[in-house]
């Protein structure tokens, strides 16, 4: 493996946007949940609500300042690590980016001063309002970049000049591209998702220690509707999005299912380590007529094989294959517990220290295992690729001395592990020490 | 699609734009990055609490307007952006870490983490500094011109003395900030240091006006700008001595900002790639830069306004109020 500029410049990238999507991923379900829990203690009058607010803001104002610092690399990184990407589509995707910046980052980033410093400043009706605003501010900061991204999976809109630019031609075809609106919800929800599992983490956390049983139950309530919610929404999005690819990037599907011969009825490999230099399978367990079924809902839908590609052109299938799996496999967990605690919800038993607080307690991060698998099997797909089937990544990357690249990816590594090592200990200290009422200046 | 080509000079107006954010960002994050190079100077925990807290609800807005500013070169002259950035791939990632390392500082200082305010403090300024230095490297390689050159490295003279210039631009801004906001009891340490920053501020930009302006041409505007940096220097000597809340200190400071950048202006335009590309070859296409110009223009009034807004809240300086949410 030859450590030039490209390798270095995608190691980076990948590095640095994995620890990003980590903290929108938190803020965007957090900031709703807190929307509701404000709302919650402005209907009800009653003070639990407001230190249960107060404790989680500490972990939302880490996760959201972490995630700005981290996102303004991914900013400037477009266009020193990628400036014939930036220089090429620029006129299609530059737009997008700007109007994120000036609807939603500005929004949120000027009523989070006060979200957290403002509660005897201004009303506290005032105070919930900055609240959803900042909530509307990441999802709508989700709404631009995906729309980017997405316009990246599958192109739309736009034309091509001789001299290799990308032009606009519609924007409402360029960021209603054909594959954003499945990805936006399902992003979104994934997000809820995730949230809604760390808080549940937390709540079982607190029954296990039999301490802060009042507050724990309210945010099983809370977090838990949230969960329930997403569970169900979560597995038909990942159907329709599916379909999607299927229909837009047929390649990548392939690739996420293993599949290199063209099968009819097609299979589903439920376990195998595909092998890209044979261009088979290895280990592999499959479920006959699953696949078509899943991808065409219909038993004999056929699904073209890897093969079909020129080699040059596909992405690294064991990977993305493998990503897939323990992104669904995830996801799937979490259905099953939703699905089991609803049950011990109906008969009483929920709040009672189960072995099921303890499965919670393991499961909480797992919402951002299955995230960061999903996005590589969406990212990865892609290659070779930056717009897929039109500009390749080798033709992206700008021309920089590749032991620039490698002093910068080294930098990132030791900056962000450290970050990581402070953010956790703080916000495992936060939520150890717990909702306490902190005094009675802060009536609300 | 809508093209605003036909109704107005399209790259002239999105160049005035970029110029907009670009200024309130060093007005707006120039003032938090100030209280941050001032900020070790402190003589006591009730200056460095008094100076945290006049910044904690506002620098993540104010930062913002740099992600606005580096998006929108990024959108509007993207054959600029993709020469320009990648020539300063130093500057800028030391730059991106010490933005890190600023933002942290500032988020975990109130956090009982190590029981040790000082680390932190000692974080924010060094990053703070490290940040306004390379602002200031970076505008003193596109000035220098010589970016194209074969032999460009980023460190030499003329970029020196740009970074100290910003990093004491930065610390006046900041200073004026203070005087604004007339924290309780910082005032008379405010003004002491004031002079020693102003002095730093005024020897830095004559060395560099010095050794950069080399062009007949503009020896006219240099002596207008010189001539008027004196006499608000002048002014906000006079405006430190006046204990009322001195909103005249801070504007004078504005003053300085804008002086600076109409140097940089005046030397950069019609270019945006010295010497090679001009804001009209380097432009994005009519459509992305109409979307971008109408985009601006909407967006900004409310921007503008609940900016605005959340600085009015935090107006009256209370000193309490940013630790109530331990």
């Amino acid at each position: 493996m030859v450590f030039d500029t490209l390798l270095l410049a995608r190691l980076q990238f990948a590095f640095t946007i994995s620890f990003h999507i980590i903290f929108p991923s938190i803020t965007i379900g957090l900031s709703f949940w807190l929307a509701i829990i404000e709302f919650l203690s402005l209907t009800t009058g009653k003070q639990i609500y407001v230190n249960i607010y107060k404790m989680w803001i500490k972990i939302f104002s880490i996760c959201f300042t972490i995630g700005v610092l981290s996102g303004i690399v991914m900013s400037y990184q477009i266009g020193t690590n990628w400036s014939l990407f930036s220089l090429k589509i620029s006129n299609v995707l530059g737009p997008l980016f700007s109007l994120e910046v000036l609807t939603a980052f500005f929004l949120e980033a000027s009523f989070l001063g006060i979200m957290l410093f403002g509660w005897n400043k201004v009303s506290p009706r005032m105070h919930f309002v900055a609240t959803c605003m900042v909530a509307l501010g990441t999802s709508l900061s989700a709404f631009w970049i995906l729309s980017a991204n997405s316009w990246m999976q599958t192109p739309n809109g736009f034309r091509i000049a001789d001299d290799g630019i990308f032009y606009p031609v519609h924007w409402w075809k360029i960021i209603f591209n054909p594959s954003f609106l499945v990805r936006y919800f399902h992003t979104v929800i994934a997000s809820h998702f995730t949230t809604s599992f760390i808080i549940l983490g937390v709540a079982s956390y607190y029954i296990v220690k039999q301490k802060f049983l009042n507050e724990a139950k309210i945010l099983f309530r809370t977090a838990g509707v949230i969960a329930a919610l997403s569970s169900i929404l979560q597995p038909m999005l990942g159907d329709i999005h599916g379909l999607n690819s299927l229909t837009h990037q047929p390649l990548k599907v392939s690739a996420m299912e293993g599949i290199w011969n063209t099968e009819s009825p097609a299979a589903f490999r439920i376990f195998a380590i595909p092998n890209n230099k044979q261009e088979k399978n290895d280990f592999e367990f499959k479920i006959p007529y699953l696949s078509s079924l899943i991808l065409t809902h219909s038993l004999n839908g056929k699904i073209l094989g890897l093969k079909e590609w020129k080699k040059e052109d596909r992405p690294n299938v064991t990977v993305v294959f493998l990503a897939f799996r323990v992104m669904v496999g995830i996801g799937l967990a979490m259905l099953v517990t939703v699905i089991i605690s609803i049950i011990l919800y109906c008969q009483n038993k929920l709040f009672q220290s189960n072995i099921i607080h303890y499965w919670y307690i393991l499961m909480s991060p797992c919402g951002l295992i299955a995230v960061l698998a999903g996005w590589i099997v969406t990212e990865v797909g892609r290659q070779p690729f930056t717009v897929y089937g039109l500009l390749k990544t080798q033709d992206s990357v700008s021309i920089v001395d590749n032991v620039k690249v490698l002093h910068s990816l080294l930098g990132f590594v030791v900056i962000y592990s450290i970050l990581f090592v402070i953010a956790i200990y703080y916000i495992f200290s936060v939520i150890t020490k717990g909702p306490v009422n902190i005094g009675t200046k802060h009536n609300m | 699609m809508i093209n605003l080509a036909n109704y107005l000079d399209l790259p002239f107006a999105c160049a005035c734009v970029v110029v907009f954010v670009i200024l309130v960002y060093v007005i707006l994050d120039g003032f938090d990055l100030g209280c941050g190079v001032i900020c070790i100077f402190a003589p006591s925990k009730f200056h460095e609490e008094a100076i945290m807290n006049s910044i904690a609800p506002v620098w993540d807005g104010n930062e913002t307007w740099l992600v606005m500013a580096g998006m929108f070169l990024f959108s509007a002259f993207p054959l600029a952006f993709s020469i320009i950035v990648p020539l300063l791939y130093s500057p800028l990632m030391i730059m991106l870490f010490a933005l890190i390392g600023r933002g942290i500082a500032l988020e975990f200082r109130l956090k009982s983490l190590f029981n040790q305010t000082f680390i932190w403090k000692l974080i924010f300024h060094i990053s703070s500094l490290v940040v306004s230095f390379m602002q200031g490297v970076i505008t003193g390689c596109i000035l220098s011109g010589k970016m194209l050159n074969v032999e460009f490295s980023w460190f030499n003279l003329l970029s020196c003395i740009s970074g100290i210039t910003v990093v004491s631009l930065y610390a006046l801004l900041g200073i004026g900030w203070l005087l604004f906001k007339n924290q309780n009891g910082v005032h008379s340490w405010i003004v002491y240091i004031a002079r020693y920053v102003l002095g730093l501020y005024l020897l830095a930009i004559l060395a560099f006006i010095y050794i950069h302006a080399k062009y007949p041409g503009h020896y006219q505007t240099i002596l207008t700008i010189l001539f008027v940096i004196i006499i608000c220097a002048f002014l906000f000597y006079r405006a430190l001595n006046n204990k009322t809340a001195s909103i005249k200190a801070f504007l004078l400071v504005i003053s300085f900002v804008i002086i600076s950048f109409s140097y940089v202006i005046i030397h950069m335009y019609p270019w945006i790639v010295p010497f090679k590309y001009t804001i009209w070859s380097a432009k994005a296409s009519d459509a992305s830069q109409s979307l971008l110009l109408m985009s601006a223009l909407f967006c900004m009034p409310f921007i503008i306004g609940y900016s605005l807004y959340v600085y009015y809240i935090f107006h009256k300086s209370d000193h309490e109020s940013t630790k109530t949410y331990k």
